[in-house]
């Protein structure tokens, strides 16, 4: 039963990391391969809050979040002036250098030794700390992760998101703020990818380079590009097919070394078959 | 009365003048035409009016409001809206949505009205998809009103182009080439939905090469040539004016 609480607590963190990315990418039209840096970075800083500040839970998350949000409107600035390949590489490059940092930057990441340490917290004297508690908090807070999404892109907002992603020249001839609203995208898909690291930081109780390298970057858009763009049901839907399918590995017998490298393979198949089969995605309306 | 009005105004591209020196003036509720050459600079007019080029030198006033320099989404916000020569839809998005777009100044329209999504909201985008169905009746195309704009033709995407830009209820309408690549009765629809912009009030200029239409419609022709306007008046007296050979002017009198 345990189990089940893990893969469960891992698909909530992902619907939360997909659904953001698929603002980015999918209903923004902005090829975001550096997603992984956001993560990372709202791991980071909770888990160096948590550690040496002590702070109660939520102020810490969303100071983690902000954070993440601060590194990325620096980045954004720039960044929507680039446009397709040209972003997808910069915005790779980005990933790069993230996982570089925590890697390297001995002084506040402590490198490959992580930061461990980060507890399971508590709010209002109520523990999270057992995985049912925890998977309760995830939910929570992926609940209302995709009541923001849905709010924001069921709107004239929305449609103004989408309209950038089809032709920016004719959005801003229809009096969008083009600029401004690219990076608010980017900005409102920091925050909450800040959240997700920050939740998987306290739930695997370390921080650590290893999982936020490029590969997951690659992980995430292909979880994007299986459950469809632009669509909250494709990002659920793409979040919890890619959990799943590597861990019903295990009940195949195949011993975890394999797994490990399994699972590259597996998603670079899923991708493929997608793209082959149903490029629009499970539950997507469009072509990229 | 003049709503748009150029002064002065310049643009060059390393040593080509685009624009050189044309001052020009559209009226609201007149249909002004301009007409020369394909590089004459009409197209490159259209762009310095609405802000997707920055003037070397000259004014653009809206009113008595200076727009030259401002981005474009201001200027088209102030009222300035346009359609392109090779016509730009949303290809993905519904047609209806192409024409819900359009409109400005909608609650919902921060990020900020779309998180607390209020019934105001929900309400006046019920009304305005109302709005924009009869927009589109207008021209002609409430059957299409859920197909993707892709999957429209060219002709139709024209159209809703122009619906687009009348769901902004512009004070002026730049629409260049509005004619191109249409057939008889769509040059039909499209003349119709011009003069209704034009009785509405609206202050409309397009850049045209169909002669016919340009002849019949317009109440002042605008010639431009190398970058300068080298004649203005009504359509008769640009066509007795003419120096040049009526095979290029196409005027049949």
């Amino acid at each position: 039963m345990n189990y089940v609480y893990h893969v469960m607590i891992l698909c909530g963190i992902y619907i939360i990391l997909v659904t953001s990315l698929n603002l980015i990418m999918g209903y923004g039209g902005m090829f975001n391969v550096g997603q992984v840096a956001f993560y990372g970075i709202g791991a980071y800083a909770g888990a160096l809050l948590s550690v040496h500040a002590h702070l109660p839970f939520l102020l810490e998350l969303v100071l983690s979040a902000l954070i993440t949000t601060s590194f990325v409107i620096v980045i954004a600035m720039p960044a929507i002036r680039l446009k397709g390949d040209y972003l997808a590489f910069s915005t790779y490059a980005l990933g790069v250098v993230a996982y570089t940092v925590f890697n390297n930057w001995l002084s506040v990441t402590r490198g490959p030794m992580g930061i461990p340490g980060v507890r399971r917290p508590s709010i209002f004297s109520i523990s999270f700390a057992t995985l049912p508690m925890y998977l309760l908090l995830v939910a929570v807070i992926v609940a209302i992760t995709l009541f923001v999404f849905y709010r924001i892109t069921n709107s004239p907002y929305g449609k103004s998101i989408e309209a950038i992603r089809e032709d920016e020249i004719a959005a801003a001839a229809a009096g969008k703020n083009t600029s401004l609203i690219k990076v608010t995208v980017f900005c409102v898909g920091a925050f909450f990818t800040g959240i997700a690291g920050n939740l998987y930081v306290h739930y695997i109780g370390i921080a650590d380079p290893t999982g936020f390298t490029t590969t997951e970057s690659f992980l995430l858009m292909a979880m994007v590009i299986l459950g469809g763009s632009a669509s909250i049901k494709g990002s659920i839907a793409g979040a919890v097919t890619l959990v799943i399918i590597p861990e019903l590995l295990r009940f195949v017998g195949i011993p975890s070394f394999y797994a490990q490298q399994l699972r590259s393979i597996i998603y670079g198949v899923v991708l493929v078959v997608i793209i082959i089969v149903r490029p629009q995605g499970i539950f997507g309306k469009l072509r990229f | 009365m003049s709503v748009l009005r150029t002064v002065n105004l310049r643009k060059s591209f390393g040593g080509l003048d685009a624009v050189d020196d044309v001052s020009i003036s559209v009226e609201a509720g007149r249909i002004t035409s301009i007409i020369g050459p394909n590089g004459a600079g009409k197209t490159t007019l259209f762009d310095l009016i609405t802000g997707f080029l920055k003037p070397d030198s000259g004014d653009v006033f809206l009113g008595d409001r200076r727009i030259d320099g401002l981005r474009p989404y201001r200027i088209a916000s102030a009222g300035v809206s346009r359609s392109f020569q090779l016509v730009r839809v949303f290809p993905q998005l519904s047609v209806l949505d192409n024409i819900l777009l359009g409109y400005k100044g909608l609650q919902g329209d921060t990020i900020v009205q779309a998180l607390l999504r209020t019934r105001k909201m929900v309400r006046q985008y019920k009304e305005k998809k109302e709005d924009a169905k009869k927009i589109l009746e207008n021209a002609n195309l409430q059957s299409f009103e859920k197909t993707i704009a892709n999957d429209t033709s060219y002709g139709q995407q024209k159209l809703v182009e122009l619906g687009r830009a009348f769901a902004a209820q512009p004070r002026v309408l730049l629409l260049d080439e509005p004619m191109a690549g249409l057939s008889m009765i769509m040059i039909e629809k499209m003349i119709a939905l011009i003069q209704a912009a034009k009785r509405e009030g609206i202050a409309v200029a397009l850049i045209e090469h169909n002669m016919q239409v340009v002849m019949d419609i317009s109440d002042v022709v605008i010639t431009m040539n190398f970058g300068k306007v080298i004649a203005s008046g009504t359509p008769e007296e640009i066509c007795a004016n003419q120096q040049v050979s009526d095979a290029y002017m196409g005027c049949k009198d």
